[in-house]
Parts: C-alpha cells; sequence; structure tokens
C-alpha cells in the first residue's frame, strides 16, 4: 500500500476539536463548584422566609403595582410637577458635576499613567508613577460610588457636591483605565516624530498626545455619563439629594404613587441622558 | 450591501455639543450649596481617612469577620449573574432577530424583547431593591432578583449586538452550503462571539460584586453591611480592610477573566 501524501494544509471549514486539558478541567470543576455553593449558601440563608414567588408575594406585587401606577399616581398637581422639576436638575446636576470631575482628573494624572508617555525621564521615577497612577485606579474602581459616598459624607456634608465627589471618584478610576489603555495601544508614530525632531518630552505631549486623549476622554465622559446618571439616583440615598433619597423615603413611607412618579420621571431622565449621548459620541467619533 | 450613510457632523457640531455640556456644567454649579461643603470633621476627618487607609486592621478577628462579608456578597454576586446569564443570553438571541431571519411575523417578539431588555435596565439595581424587598421581604432572593432582572437586560442587549456585528461573509458561506438560521446561529455565530461574551460576562462579575457589596442599603449583609457598622463605630481602620478586600476580588476576577480569555484564543 502506498502511503498518501499528507496535506500540510489546513481546510479553513476545519474546526479543530480539542480534547479538555487539564486546565479547562480544572476551570469547569472550579466554576461548577463556586455556582452550587453560591446557591447552597443562599438557600441555607433564606430557609423560613418568604420565598420570591407564591401567592403571597404575587398578591403584594399586585397591590403595590396597582399603587405605583394606578389613577392617583396620573393625577398630579403643578406644584407637584414643579417638585419633581426640582429633584430631576439636582439629580442631573449631580451627575454633571461627577462626569466632569472625574474626566478633569484622569486628565490631569494620564501623562504619568501611560507606559508610553514618559520614556524621556528617569526609570526610577517613571515607574513608581506609573505603578502608582495605576494602582489607584483600580482601587477607586474596585469600590462602588454608594461606599465611597458613605466616605464621603465623614467630611463633606451631604448634598449635591458631595454625591457628586464620590460618583466622580469610582468613575475616575473607570474613565482612568480606559484613557491610559487608549493612550498605551495608541499610534506611536507621531510621538517618536515630535521627540527626534527634538521636541521635549512636554512638548511632544502636548501636540502627539493630549489632541489623541481629549477626544477619547470626552466619549468616554459622556459613554460613562449614562451609567452615572443611573447611579446619581441611589447615591442620593446618602447624599440625601436629588430623585434617589425622596424615593427612598416615600418608599419607607408606603406612598407608592409618588414612588411612581418618581420612578416615571427616572427612566424618563435617563432615557433623555442616553439619546444625548449617544448623539454627542456620535458627532465626536 | 449599500452602506448606511451617517449624518455629517462637523466642528461645529462638536463645538455646540462642548458648549452645552459646559454650560449644563455651570448651571449644576448653581445648585450646589456651597455654604457646609467642608463639615466640622472635615479638619482632622482627612488625616484620620488617610492613616487609616495607610494601616487597615488586620487582626485576625476582624479578617474573619472580613472573610465572612466577603463570601456573603460573592455569594450574592454570583447566584444573581449566574441568573442574569441564564435568562439574559436567550432573550439576547431572540432581541438580535438573527433566527428569524426575514419571517415577519416573528418580528414585532424581538421588538418586544428589546423594549423589555431596555426597560430592565434603565433602572438600577438598588432601586430594583427597593421594590423587591417591598414584595418579597427581607430575603436573600429579593436581593438577587434585584441583581438579575437589570444584568440580565444588559447582557441581553450586548449579546444580541455581538450576534449581529459577525462578519455577514461568514454567515453568507454557511448560508449558501444550504445552513438554517438556527444552524447557522449554532455553528458561526455563537462560537464567534463566544470569547468576547466570555470576557464580558467576567466584567459583569466584576460589577455584581460592587453592587451585591452595597445591598446593605436596602437591609442586606455582606460588605456594606460591614462598612455601616465600622463607619457609625468611626472604625476607619475596619472600613479600609473591607475595601482592600474588594480591590482583591477585582484582581481575582480580572485574573480569572484573563486567564480564560487567553486560553480560549490560543
Amino acid at each position: 500500500m502506498r502511503d498518501l501524501p499528507r496535506s500540510t494544509e489546513r481546510s479553513p471549514y476545519a474546526t479543530t476539536v480539542k480534547l479538555p486539558g487539564l486546565f479547562s478541567l480544572l476551570t469547569a470543576v472550579v466554576t461548577v463548584g463556586l455556582i452550587v455553593s453560591c446557591w447552597g449558601f443562599i438557600f441555607a440563608e433564606s430557609q423560613g422566609k418568604s420565598p420570591l414567588i407564591s401567592g403571597e408575594t404575587s398578591e403584594r406585587a399586585r397591590l403595590i403595582f396597582g399603587q405605583l401606577f394606578g389613577s392617583e399616581t396620573w393625577s398630579f398637581t403643578g406644584s407637584r410637577v414643579r417638585e419633581i422639576a426640582r429633584l430631576v436638575a439636582d439629580t442631573l446636576a449631580m451627575s454633571a458635576i461627577a462626569a466632569a470631575m472625574a474626566a478633569i482628573s484622569v486628565f490631569v494624572l494620564l501623562p504619568v499613567a501611560a507606559r508610553t508617555n514618559t520614556e524621556g525621564s528617569s526609570r526610577f521615577i517613571r515607574i513608581p508613577l506609573y505603578l502608582a497612577a495605576r494602582g489607584l485606579f483600580i482601587f477607586t474602581r474596585a469600590v462602588p460610588e454608594l461606599l465611597w459616598a458613605l466616605v464621603v459624607v465623614f467630611v463633606l456634608s451631604p448634598g449635591i457636591f458631595a454625591g457628586g465627589v464620590a460618583l466622580a471618584i469610582h468613575n475616575f478610576g473607570v474613565i482612568g483605565r480606559l484613557g491610559a489603555d487608549t493612550v498605551e495601544d495608541a499610534e506611536q508614530a507621531p510621538l517618536v516624530a515630535l521627540r527626534s525632531s527634538g521636541a521635549s518630552e512636554a512638548q511632544s505631549y502636548l501636540s502627539g498626545v493630549v489632541p489623541l486623549i481629549a477626544r477619547q476622554l470626552l466619549t468616554f465622559m459622556f459613554y460613562r455619563w449614562e451609567v452615572i446618571i443611573r447611579t446619581t439616583a441611589v447615591v442620593g440615598f446618602v447624599a440625601a439629594s436629588g430623585i434617589g433619597y425622596q424615593l427612598r423615603v416615600d418608599m419607607n413611607l408606603f406612598r407608592y404613587p409618588e414612588v411612581g412618579q418618581l420612578l416615571i420621571a427616572y427612566v424618563l431622565i435617563v432615557w433623555a441622558v442616553d439619546l444625548t449621548s449617544t448623539l454627542v459620541r456620535r458627532a465626536f467619533k | 450591501m449599500p452602506k448606511r450613510i451617517g449624518v455629517g457632523f462637523g466642528l461645529n457640531t462638536r463645538l455646540a455639543w462642548v458648549v452645552l455640556f459646559a454650560l449644563l456644567l455651570f448651571g449644576s454649579l448653581l445648585f450646589v450649596d456651597w455654604r457646609h461643603i467642608p463639615n466640622k470633621n472635615a479638619g482632622s476627618g482627612f488625616g484620620t481617612l488617610l492613616t487609616a487607609f495607610l494601616a487597615p486592621d488586620l487582626s485576625i478577628e476582624n479578617l474573619q469577620r472580613v472573610t465572612s462579608a466577603v463570601w456573603i456578597t460573592v455569594s450574592y454576586a454570583v447566584t444573581s449573574l449566574f441568573l442574569a446569564a441564564l435568562i439574559g443570553l436567550p432573550l439576547g438571541v431572540i432581541a438580535s432577530g438573527v433566527v428569524i431571519g426575514r419571517s415577519k411575523p416573528l418580528l414585532p417578539l424581538a421588538i418586544a424583547t428589546r423594549a423589555w431588555l431596555g426597560l430592565t435596565r434603565s433602572v438600577h439595581e438598588l432601586i430594583w431593591a427597593l421594590i423587591f424587598v417591598a414584595v418579597v421581604g427581607l430575603s436573600p432572593v429579593a436581593g438577587i432578583a434585584a441583581i438579575a432582572l437589570p444584568y440580565s437586560g444588559i447582557i441581553g442587549r450586548i449579546f444580541a449586538e455581538r450576534l449581529q456585528d459577525v462578519p455577514d461573509p461568514l454567515i453568507v458561506s454557511v448560508g449558501t452550503a444550504g445552513a438554517n438560521g438556527v444552524q447557522s446561529l449554532l455553528l458561526v455565530r455563537i462560537p464567534s462571539v463566544l470569547p468576547d461574551t466570555i470576557s464580558y460576562l467576567f466584567y459583569r462579575l466584576e460589577c455584581a460584586i460592587r453592587t451585591a457589596s452595597v445591598l446593605s442599603f436596602v437591609g442586606l449583609g455582606g460588605i456594606g453591611f460591614q462598612v455601616h457598622i465600622a463607619m457609625s463605630d468611626l472604625k476607619f481602620d475596619t472600613v479600609a480592610t473591607l475595601f482592600y478586600s474588594l480591590l482583591l476580588l477585582i484582581l481575582i476576577v480580572d485574573l480569572m477573566s484573563r486567564t480564560v480569555r487567553s486560553r480560549i484564543l490560543s
């Protein structure tokens, strides 16, 4: 029998089926184990408590939703509209302050946060600064806005500004990471050209990097603004202002028609910000 | 296929947006009550906080408390993300409309699903949690449902977008080979979006851990609950430990995401 010449080229349609290796097996075992033990813990914790779906809860859900979006919700007075408009304005103000503060502070820190920026300076200054900036981004990102808010209101009076600072701290980490990654992945040619033609480090940063990141940071800021506006409402729990605060107060007093009105206003501003942000990001593409 | 021509945005449009946002920002600053911004603690407060974060409480007793809080938070996060993926991924397939192709009768279903996904994700998890706790009472399942609902909305939307963005040549090539919508979904679309989807689910796990840590605001346990207690006892070094535990969790998720992704892609 004659040996057939083996084809070294693989058909582009052939899919490679790999046998599960030790790594895949381990990943699968750990994943399944984690999910099962977490569910086990949750089941144990919810013993003796009301289940999610039962006759009782569906009856209560019907009652609550009936009041949330019932006839009383839709019969509001002019003064109530002004009251809600004020809360909406406070919420929008908090979110805008937060988005701007986060973007501006990233802009200030970005020169040291990207590996590619400061090739001229000494390694002993550059690397610790880089690590410190990246570390700060990860840490501020890891802690959610509401927990930052608890710390912030220890030194700042509760209000729009304190809420804005708490939102800005977390989003500083998110935008910072996105921004630094963008600068590192960006085209290096302009920077190299500027450096080799004798521009100082500061000059080449200003003309080689800033035009790029200014636009990117604006895009990121508007993208985060969509997320921030959603969260602003709950940061109001701690910052004692805006829609979120009033929502929690009315919820605790079982004033469901009022809660329903606030929920409608909340969803409307979330959609308005989403739309604005999409338009702006398209304009800056 | 004709390429959609976008609306031309010139420099003027961009400038207009920047000016508009700047105006909004200045308007916002007018809403701030500037009188008492730094409160009476502020003088010594910054120093106290900074010292605490430089020297977190690492005593055995505190670490035990932190570990059990971390476990509660991780359990809430993992279970709610599992549920969200279980609901969100199939809804994403329906919302993408890739299976139904040109069959008109099913189009309203895709649109309705898209609207549902949009509505659930517009409302923040904690506001859902307020509603769920009002309906169900103070039970872990209320918290899990509150996270899973908006997360299924965002996972569904992202999955739908990814499925739609699979390059046409791939779809056409299996289409001419006789594959129907379901076959091209299973053989082409899902495998080609799998690595990105898995990365995205890890990112969502990171978000779920953060959200689960603040379920204390509706009365459930976990990291946030311990932060509340430590803040009211003015034990800032304990707060620091709890914050660092979140940092550790996020680093672990990041590492897992990178490892799994590089394994899938290689």
